[in-house]
C-alpha cells in the first residue's frame, strides 16, 4: 500500500466524520461548560487534598503523646524531623507547581522535553525521599523517646534497615539508572530533531 | 457575561474542528471507553488554553498541538496512574458518545492499524500530513525542524509500504 491509497482512504474518513456528525449544540454546551468546570474544579480539589494529607502527617505523629524534654536526643530528632519535612513538602509544592504549569498549545517536541524534565525531577526526588527514609524513622524514634534498642525492637529494626539499604541499592543501581539513562536518550532525540 | 461569550465562542471554535479531535483520539487509543476518555482530556485542556489563546498561530494548529499534546501525555499517564484511573469517576461520561463516530469499515481499520504500528512522534507526523498540513505548519505545531520532517515523512513511506506487504 502507497501513502497516497492512504491518504485517499483518509479523505473518504474525513468526510464521513464530517457527515455523520451531526452536533447537538444543547448537549455540547453542557458538556463544554458544566463537566469541563467541574473537572478542572475537582482536579484543584483533589490537589488540596493531597497537601492537606502532608500535613496532617504532623498531628498523626503529635498523637503518640509525645512529651516536650530538654534533652539532645529530643532536639536532635525534632530538628532532623522537621528539616526533613519541610524539606519533603517544598519538594512537593515546587513539583505540583510544575506540573501545573504545562501549556499544551506549545510545540509537541518541547512539552515533550518538559515532561521528560518532570519526570528526571520526580525520579531525583523519589531517589532522595528512600535515602533520607532511615533518618527520617530514626529523628522519629529519638524526639518521640520510642526505645528502638530493646531486645524486642532490634530485630525487626534491623530487618527494617536491611530492606530499606537493599531497595535503595537495587533501585539506585538498576531501575533508577536506567530510567534515567532512557529519559536523558529521549531527551537528546528530541533536540536532535528540533535542530535538523 | 465574558465567561458566557467565552463559552459561545469556544463552542463554536470546538464544533468547527472537532474532525481533529476525534482522528487523533482514534489514533492514540485502541478503545472506545479510552478514546471518550482522551476526548474528554483533550477537551479540558483547550478549554484551560483558550483564554490565553491571542491568535497568534492558526486555530487548527492550535488544535492540533493541544490534541497531539495530550494524546502524548494520556498514553504515559495512563502507564503511571492506572490506579488513579480506575478510581476516578470522570470515566462514567456520557454525553460524549454521540460525538464519537463509530466508523468500523475495513479502509478505516487498515488505516489506523498502519498508523498504530508507527512510533509516537512519526505518528503525528502521518497524521498531519494526512489532513493536508504543509511541511512547514507541520514543523510549526510539532517543534521538529523542516528537513526532518521530510526525511521522516519519506521514512514513514517506506516503513507503511513494507508494513502493507507483511500484512494486508
Amino acid at each position: 500500500m502507497e501513502l497516497l491509497e492512504l491518504q485517499n482512504i483518509w479523505n473518504q474518513y474525513d468526510k464521513k466524520i464530517s457527515e455523520n456528525i451531526r452536533l447537538n449544540k444543547g448537549i455540547l454546551r453542557k458538556m463544554l461548560i458544566s463537566k469541563t468546570e467541574k473537572r478542572l474544579n475537582r482536579i484543584k480539589v483533589e490537589a488540596g487534598i493531597r497537601l492537606i494529607i502532608s500535613l496532617l502527617f504532623v498531628p498523626t505523629i503529635l498523637m503518640f503523646n509525645i512529651q516536650i524534654r530538654t534533652t539532645v536526643d529530643f532536639y536532635i530528632g525534632l530538628s532532623l524531623f522537621a528539616g526533613l519535612f519541610i524539606l519533603a513538602c517544598i519538594f512537593r509544592v515546587k513539583f505540583f507547581l510544575m506540573a501545573g504549569k504545562f501549556d499544551f498549545s506549545s510545540s509537541v517536541s518541547s512539552i515533550k522535553k518538559e515532561i521528560n524534565e518532570l519526570e528526571k525531577y520526580q525520579l531525583k526526588m523519589l531517589r532522595l525521599g528512600l535515602l533520607f527514609l532511615p533518618i527520617g524513622a530514626i529523628s522519629i524514634f529519638l524526639f518521640a523517646k520510642i526505645p528502638f534498642l530493646t531486645q524486642e525492637t532490634l530485630i525487626p529494626l534491623i530487618l527494617m534497615i536491611i530492606i530499606l539499604v537493599a531497595s535503595f541499592f537495587y533501585k539506585t543501581k538498576y531501575s533508577y539508572k536506567e530510567r534515567f539513562r532512557k529519559l536523558n536518550q529521549e531527551i537528546e532525540e528530541i533536540e536532535e530533531l528540533e535542530k535538523g | 457575561m465574558i465567561n458566557e461569550k467565552l463559552s459561545e465562542q469556544f463552542s463554536s471554535v470546538f464544533e468547527e474542528n472537532i474532525g481533529i479531535v476525534i482522528k487523533i483520539s482514534r489514533a492514540y487509543t485502541t478503545t472506545f471507553h479510552d478514546r471518550e476518555d482522551l476526548v474528554n482530556d483533550i477537551l479540558l485542556e483547550l478549554w484551560k488554553s483558550f483564554k490565553n489563546f491571542k491568535g497568534n498561530s492558526k486555530i487548527s494548529t492550535w488544535i492540533y498541538r493541544v490534541a497531539l499534546n495530550t494524546s502524548l501525555n494520556y498514553k504515559r499517564k495512563k502507564k503511571n496512574d492506572s490506579l488513579f484511573y480506575l478510581l476516578n469517576d470522570f470515566k462514567h461520561v456520557d454525553n460524549l458518545s454521540w460525538i464519537i463516530e463509530q466508523d468500523h469499515s475495513e479502509e478505516s481499520e487498515i488505516l489506523y492499524k498502519c498508523i498504530d504500528e508507527l512510533n509516537e512522534i512519526n505518528k503525528a507526523i502521518i497524521l498531519l500530513y494526512l489532513d493536508g498540513n504543509s511541511h512547514d505548519e507541520i514543523s510549526e505545531i510539532t517543534g521538529i525542524s523542516k528537513t526532518n520532517v521530510g526525511t521522516r515523512i519519506g521514512r514513514i513511506k517506506e516503513q507503511i509500504k513494507s508494513l502493507s506487504i507483511s500484512k494486508f
